[in-house]
């Protein structure tokens, strides 16, 4: 049995000469949050819709708990719960009816299975209200029980947050922590909100312009993310000296607003902030910093930022 | 695919436009057949029998095309919309059963639909003037018949709507394209008919030409094998093509 709950193989997608993907190889370990990155258009959601049946690939292929041939992939299909790109929901049936839709969709027997996910996403009380009616938070904690009816193996969240308030952000997160630390269930997800996948996420996938540009772990992620000291006195060329000198650093920058990036000791600062003030320097700043995940993925995209 | 089916059917006893096309319908039928069999005592004429007004009524069926049309938009278009669709075909089940699912019951609606009306004048009429009588045939056999022919063009016609509604995947579109269709094609064929004949030799062999027959007394054998086999063969040949278009369309 494999290990991996998804492969994709040099997956490629044209459009109209475009390409939309191209020869993505991605693989997603069981058990894990896997957060795509991307820009609008990089093609996140190409390869969502290619994984879940909706669109077919121009080349390439994909593998799914371990099946390759159309008619296994359809069936192992059936182990997965996705919301794409919006919540997917009849306007003027109640949450209780939308599941049941998709209970029978879906041939699961009894609607115990109704209030289980109903009761984990927190809208048992939403009686005969129109899901036309909800908010977007619950039009999305819908779209996430109709996704966890049948319970999924493999949970596939195009952009779950959106419309979310940040309490409704953090609920989701937790949910969806709990889901994968208590029934071990894998999720893909991607999402615009970087920061709050850099909390939930174990593995990042950044893609760009349709290419793989990079697959870490969270703590690979955290290695890459270089942190510094932040140094800013009133004297940045006597400061180089002394960290060149005295402490002989090698990695640190000089920065054109006269702050210094020391890339070494950011386990022991006080070496640094002794050896300065010794030199008779002032210290107006003196701070270890980092690049978070948006940091990272800015600088490895290019800078390149929406328009 | 059972499932398939049992979700559609719970589906279409949900939607609310084939619930008020059901209010609609029965409403225009009760009324049609009292305010008929007023206005005809006020003239002083004998009011219509039930079978006159079950021919009638099948004689003009364009409060069916009319509902199918309505359906066909809000029960199978309006999916695209909502993304419902995405849903349904990333759900494992395979394309060819998804579409045939939603066919099958889109047809049973419209025959109920397409029953609806013609049902109605039947029993009010003969409640208020009896059954009648039919020169030529026996009314039973001939209630029978009618009613399975009706339903057979309700899924022929179902058919044809169903690849429409697939092909333009959304309400609006959906309902005025096939209304423009359906009541437009007999002219559309009248008019080319009489400058290419054999365009108006297929005419006479579509379920637009047929379902004007489709009261016909005593039709004679060819007619009525005609009247039997066109609709199935629209049924297959459309239904075939609604699910050749359904699994390659890439779902938005």
């Amino acid at each position: 049995m494999s290990d991996y709950i998804l492969k994709s193989n040099h997956l490629t997608k044209v459009y109209k000469m475009d390409f939309a993907l191209h020869n993505v190889n991605i693989s997603i370990k069981k058990g894990a949050i896997y957060g795509f990155i991307g820009q609008n258009g990089a093609g996140k959601s190409t390869f969502i819709r290619i994984i879940t049946g909706l669109a077919s690939p121009t080349d390439g292929s994909i593998e799914l708990f371990g099946k390759r041939d159309e008619q296994d992939l359809s069936d192992a299909r059936k182990r997965i719960g996705s919301i794409i790109e919006s919540p997917a929901l009849y306007p003027n049936m109640t949450a209780r009816e939308n599941l049941e839709t998709h209970r029978l969709l879906r041939g699961i027997p009894g609607q115990a299975c109704i209030d289980k996910v109903l009761t984990l996403v927190g809208l048992q009380d939403t009686g005969k209200k129109k899901s036309k009616n909800f908010s977007l938070g619950m039009k999305q904690r819908l779209g996430l029980a109709i996704a966890l009816l049948g319970d999924p193996e493999f949970l596939i969240l195009d952009e779950p947050t959106n419309g979310l308030d940040p309490m409704g952000v953090i609920e989701m997160r937790e949910l969806l922590k709990k889901l994968n630390r208590e029934h071990g269930i894998t999720i893909l997800i991607s999402s615009h909100i970087l920061s709050e996948l850099h909390l939930l996420a174990t593995h990042f996938g950044i893609i760009h312009k349709g290419e793989l540009l990079e697959q870490l772990s969270a703590s690979e992620l955290h290695e890459k993310c270089q942190h510094y000291l932040h140094i800013k006195v009133d004297d940045v060329g006597k400061a180089a000296a002394v960290i060149e000198g005295e402490l002989a650093a090698t990695e640190f920058e000089v920065m054109p607003d006269g702050t210094i990036k020391l890339y070494q000791f950011v386990d022991t600062p006080g070496r640094v902030s002794v050896a300065l003030t010794s030199e008779g320097l002032v210290i107006e700043q003196f701070m270890p910093m980092g690049e978070d995940l948006e940091a990272y993925f800015t600088n490895r995209i290019g800078g390149e930022r929406n328009e | 695919m059972n499932n398939l089916i049992q979700s559609e059917w719970y589906k279409l006893w949900k939607d609310r436009s084939f619930r008020a096309l059901l209010w609609m319908i029965s409403a225009a039928g009760l009324f049609w057949s009292i305010f008929k069999y007023i206005d005809q005592r006020m003239d002083g004429e004998s009011p219509a029998t039930g079978i006159e007004m079950w021919i009638s009524a099948l004689m003009g069926s364009y409060i069916m095309i009319i509902g199918i049309c309505v359906l066909a938009g809000f029960f199978i278009s309006s999916e695209y919309t909502t993304g419902v669709m995405k849903s349904i075909a990333s759900s494992g089940n395979s394309r060819g059963g998804i579409i045939a699912a939603k066919q099958l019951v889109f047809s049973i609606g419209c025959a109920i639909l397409g029953l609806l009306f013609p049902v109605i004048n039947f029993v009010v009429a003969t409640i208020l003037s009896g059954l009648g009588e039919l020169p030529g045939e026996d009314i039973f056999p001939y209630l029978l018949r009618t009613f399975g022919l009706l339903i057979l063009f309700a899924a022929a016609f179902a058919s044809i709507a169903t690849l429409i509604a697939t092909l333009m995947a959304e309400g609006g579109k959906t309902i005025a394209f096939t209304m423009v269709f359906f009541l437009f094609i007999d002219i559309f064929f009248a008019a080319v008919g009489k400058y290419i004949s054999f365009v108006e030799t297929i005419y006479h062999y579509t379920v637009f030409k047929l379902m004007y027959e489709l009261g016909t007394v005593a039709p004679d054998g060819g007619l009525y094998l005609r009247m039997i086999i066109i609709p199935l063969i629209t049924i297959v040949c459309f239904g075939m093509i609604s699910a050749w278009f359904y699994r390659r369309k890439e779902i938005k």
